[in-house]
């Protein structure tokens, strides 16, 4: 059951179009990856699904209602875990946690029952106390998660959690977002670590210029690019004339060097690997090879024309 | 949800060091200063001690730029990475501005309060009825708090907005005759005398210490309570326009 309906969803700035007839359904108990490079509109989306930015046309369901007539209504079952840190530096983190809860109506005991769980869930008990000023930068990050799940949200709305931290403190955020769907939680999870969505995400979307270009699970979005193959050949003497060679043979498409191993990225059932391999043993021999399936990594490539994260960033 | 926020607010405004600093406690040591120098002299066009003069303009004058306190937090939490989050919750954003406003000014009269509190104790100011004399400094300090809101959400750059409470509270001063007298003539003496929440709020503390001139003094407070409606009139009007 669809617990998110968008429709149509058109949301301009200006001239620029940063939704152009958006349709999007999340399923109960998702975990739904959203991809998309700089500017695709993910961050759109997401304010618009969470009520923060108006679109111009289109409709938007949530849990069964109407968004617009609805918005306090449906804004009190969702969480959103900003990308930037959104905390008040000058109150503590527990008096933030009370703050943020107290806004979604919890009080007295409930109120501070949920506190510690969250401040447990997030393993921030033992510095409740402390000001977000005096935390380190996963610190931060996960205080920045409670606020957003003080109150039980049933929709979690995750926009790049992850950014800039160390990798302890992000295995421990994973992990608290699996547990948090097993206990019946839909999130919607954007992310450029692409490890991340392969590890977390039941079901991919990807954007593009305010497009949605494909949604489907892992396997189904690499089956959609499954008509290539990447093959690997390290070999003893890479030279000029024998990439030349290579990039002759039929449904090869592209041939580069790195160091002393050549990518091949050949049509599949082409059969160019027993020919590459006959190739590339007249030219000093053949020390390794291997044959690669697609990954989420090139589904993204080939379908954007870009990286998820240059390779400088990562 | 705007009492709870208030509340909030308040705990934020208390450990705000830097400006419990500028705003109470370099008015309280220039008054000491101040009043150290003025001794026992009597200011001859009012007929009050010289001390009470100046513990009446210091506290007014820091009074002025308490819409800091304003403009920062909504700043801050409305018009920063934060107001996403804020944006994002079942509490409308109008409602946290007028949770910050209401601490700020509550807070700002608090400071004030204390000045006078510390000048009637420390340096025996005759400051009259100490009720009357925080109405006064609520509705000064509400103008005062209007007119950084709008000028928080009236202009596009929070740097605007901040040259412009300076240019402001500057302003108020110079036409308060603090610094220098104005040129003679009905304009200039009607500029000094009502134009301004500074001007306004000591003509009503004056009429207050002295008992005298009380017709000045409530004309002031109407002038004062007039200017806060059209503020509040125009601070909504940004806010519905910028918060939105």
């Amino acid at each position: 059951m669809a617990i998110v309906h968008m429709k149509n969803i058109v949301k301009r700035y200006g001239s620029h179009v940063a939704l152009d007839h958006v349709d999007l359904d999340i399923g109960e108990g998702e975990i739904l990856g959203l991809l998309g490079p700089n500017g695709a509109g993910k961050t759109t989306l997401i304010h618009a699904l969470a009520g923060i930015v108006g679109f111009d046309s289109g409709e938007i369901n949530v849990f069964g209602k109407e968004q617009q007539t609805n918005l306090m209504d449906i804004k009190r079952q969702i969480g959103l875990v900003t990308q930037e840190i959104t905390l008040f530096t000058d109150l503590s983190a527990r008096e933030n946690l009370e703050f943020f809860g107290g806004i979604y109506g919890l009080k007295g005991e409930t109120l501070k029952e949920r506190i510690d769980e969250t401040l447990a869930f997030v393993g921030l008990t033992e510095h409740a106390s402390k000001l977000p000023t005096k935390f380190s930068g996963g610190m931060q990050r996960r205080l920045n998660i409670a606020c957003a799940l003080v109150h039980e949200p049933k929709f979690l709305i995750m926009d790049e959690p992850t950014v800039g931290i160390d990798p302890q403190s992000r295995n421990h955020i994973l992990e608290a977002i699996r547990k948090l769907n097993e206990q019946g939680t839909t999130i919607l999870y954007t992310t450029h670590y692409m490890e991340e969505v392969q590890n977390l995400a039941t079901r991919v979307v990807i954007m593009d210029q305010g497009h949605v270009i494909a949604d489907g699970t892992i396997p189904e979005l690499v089956r959609k690019i499954q008509h290539e193959e990447k093959i690997k050949l390290e070999v003893a003497e890479p030279s000029d004339m024998l990439l030349e060679k290579l990039r002759k043979l039929e449904g090869v498409k592209q041939v580069s060097l790195h160091g002393k191993e050549i990518h091949i990225i050949s049509q599949v059932g082409a059969g160019n690997l027993d020919r590459a391999l006959s190739i590339a043993k007249d030219f000093g021999g053949i020390l390794s090879v291997s044959a690669e399936k697609p990954t989420l990594e090139d589904v993204f490539l080939t379908l954007t024309g870009k990286r998820l994260r240059d390779r400088e960033e990562e | 949800m705007v009492i709870r926020s208030s509340y909030y607010m308040f705990r934020r405004l208390f450990r705000n060091y830097i400006g419990m600093s500028i705003l109470l406690l370099l008015p309280i040591a220039l008054i000491t200063v101040l009043g150290l120098i003025a001794d026992n002299a009597v200011d001859d066009t009012l007929g009050i001690p010289m001390k009470d003069q100046v513990a009446v303009s210091m506290m007014l004058s820091f009074l002025l730029f308490g819409g800091f306190f304003t403009m920062e937090y909504v700043k801050e939490d409305l018009l920063s990475s934060m107001k996403w989050r804020m944006y994002s919750l079942p509490y409308p954003s109008h409602k946290h501005a007028y949770s910050i406003l209401i601490s700020c000014t509550l807070f700002n009269v608090l400071q004030s309060f204390l000045i006078v509190l510390y000048t009637l104790f420390v340096y025996d100011v005759n400051w009259g009825n100490l009720v009357f004399v925080f109405i006064i400094l609520l509705t000064v300090a509400t103008v005062v708090q209007f007119v950084f809101i709008n000028f928080v959400l009236g202009v596009n750059h929070y740097k605007t907005a901040e040259r412009l409470g300076t240019g402001f509270g500057l302003a108020c001063l110079m036409v308060s005759e603090m610094w220098f007298p104005l040129p003679e003539g009905p304009f200039f003496q009607f500029l000094s005398m009502y134009s301004n929440p500074f001007a306004l709020g000591q003509n009503m503390i004056l009429a207050t210490i002295t008992g005298e001139n009380i017709d000045k003094a409530i004309i002031s407070f109407i002038i004062l309570l007039v200017s806060a409606i059209v503020l509040a009139i125009s601070g909504a009007y940004f806010g519905r326009r910028k918060l939105s």
